[in-house]
């Protein structure tokens, strides 16, 4: 074989199984175990070629859109057409067959003037969904700064969940803090049957520091079946303030 | 504890998504910039195919590569988005062609085995230099086929070339690197005089 043959071969696959010719060729030739030889050093270095850095602010705009996704897909209504259909035949149904009976009952009934049992009046029970966001305005960088939200007694998570969960009623979310001015849109929302507001308790921890803030959950007006609202917790950082929340 | 009656789904799903793919966002990102060269394009590339990614994440398989799959829907989402504005880099692609078999091109060394010879960090950061100068749909492949390790197959599902073009790139970049690392060498050996003579040619740097 000649040398340009095995090296194209080695080229073309230098991990490749040789074959007998090849090796042959390879055990006398030196340039040739040479274009070996480089090209093993060559691909082991290519491994350590480090791919370029994520610009700043990447992944707290992912998880921010991450955690749009899981919301929208929570608040999303089922698909409409179909079941709109299914629930118009079944309401049809239904009605022929109350008013079959109530005609096969007119005729059949021993006493024909009796009244109608009517029926009874249902409570409207007032829902009302919270979607919770975060503004938090931070003189500096924080690594991993963590917020914890303490759900009252009569609030349910209706939505998705941060990506872990403290002990008891507490919903913990972990983020990295820019600069600037932070926006978040935690993946949860709580579902709220209550009429009376409820006190809602949120906490940030940055750098070490601990900031509270309480947030009051307002109910749908009366008259309303549901209700849809974001709660938004604003915190302001900075490095020289005591260790507290400000709600803005 | 946790309250049995939370709904986890929504952000479990998160906390997954970002678990299995959180290591290869930079590397995605590194097939992003070549793709598409410029860097906040690029960045943007990535970011919806991670949202795409995390929209179909129900249908990924335990198991099944995570960069090859993240990859094939960053080319599928670049081809939606920037087809036209694909420009290709000719003249780069006609010097590395001109470089194949061209006997002055290349001197043998006078050190044994010079470049297992050199310290592999050393040798990283020529490479990362000439991988730069190299036309993207080149890059591309050593990228995918000898960074990434992917197979021929899914370099060449993602590249959007045949199987057999895949590996004529990659023989023809792999001889390219190789020689350009020895000029390289041989410029540290003797005060960079090939290198600058290499400048005056006009090759990449």
């Amino acid at each position: 074989m000649k040398c340009t043959e095995v090296q194209s071969l080695l080229y073309m696959d230098p991990d490749g199984a040789l074959p007998a010719a090849v090796q042959k060729h390879l055990g006398r030739c030196r340039p040739c175990q040479q274009v070996e030889r480089d090209l093993r050093a060559m691909k082991g270095a290519l491994r350590d070629v480090a791919p370029p850095a994520l610009p700043s602010g990447f992944e707290l705009d992912l998880r921010r859109r991450l955690a749009q996704e899981v919301s929208a897909t929570a608040a999303a209504p089922a698909p409409r057409s179909r079941s709109r259909w299914v629930a118009f035949a079944m309401a049809a149904t239904v009605l022929l067959v109350l008013g079959g009976l109530l005609l096969w009952r007119a005729r059949t009934a021993p006493t024909p003037d009796a009244p109608m049992p009517l029926p009874q009046a249902v409570a409207m029970q007032t829902v009302s969904y919270h979607r919770v966001s975060l503004a938090v305005h931070a003189a500096q960088a924080h690594a991993e700064a963590l917020f914890d939200v303490e759900l009252p007694e009569s609030a349910k998570l209706a939505g998705g969940l941060g990506s872990e969960l403290g002990d008891g009623r507490v919903v913990r979310w972990r983020s990295d803090l820019l600069p600037g001015v932070n926006e978040i849109d935690l993946p949860i929302v709580l579902r709220q049957e209550t009429p009376a507001p409820v006190q809602l308790q949120a906490r940030l921890i940055a750098s070490g520091k601990v900031y509270t803030t309480t947030l009051r959950l307002t109910p749908a007006a009366s008259g309303q079946r549901e209700a849809e609202q974001t709660l938004r917790l604003a915190w302001v950082l900075d490095p020289n303030a005591p260790c507290a929340g400000r709600v803005q | 504890m946790t309250d049995a009656s939370f709904e986890t789904t929504g952000g479990d799903l998160v906390a997954r998504f970002v678990q299995t793919t959180r290591p290869f966002h930079e590397r995605l990102f590194r097939i992003a910039l070549t793709l598409c060269r410029d860097r906040d394009q690029a960045a943007d590339l990535t970011q919806e195919a991670l949202i795409r990614a995390f929209r179909a994440f129900d249908r990924f398989r335990e198991g099944e590569a995570v960069l090859p799959w993240l990859a094939r829907i960053l080319r599928n989402l670049h081809l939606d988005t920037f087809k036209t504005g694909r420009a290709r880099h000719e003249v780069a692609a006609h010097q590395l062609a001109a470089d194949r078999g061209d006997p002055l091109d290349f001197q043998p060394s006078r050190v044994p085995d010079p470049l297992a010879a050199l310290e592999r960090s050393q040798l990283s950061t020529w490479l990362t230099e000439e991988l730069e100068a190299l036309d993207p749909d080149h890059r591309l492949v050593v990228i995918l086929c000898d960074i990434e390790e992917f197979s021929y197959q899914e370099a060449a599902d993602v590249a959007g070339i045949p199987i057999g073009t895949v590996r004529s790139r990659l023989s023809r970049c792999r001889e390219h690197l190789r020689q350009r690392l020895l000029h390289r060498m041989e410029g540290n050996l003797t005060g960079g005089k090939v290198v600058q003579m290499a400048r005056r040619k006009g090759e990449p740097r």
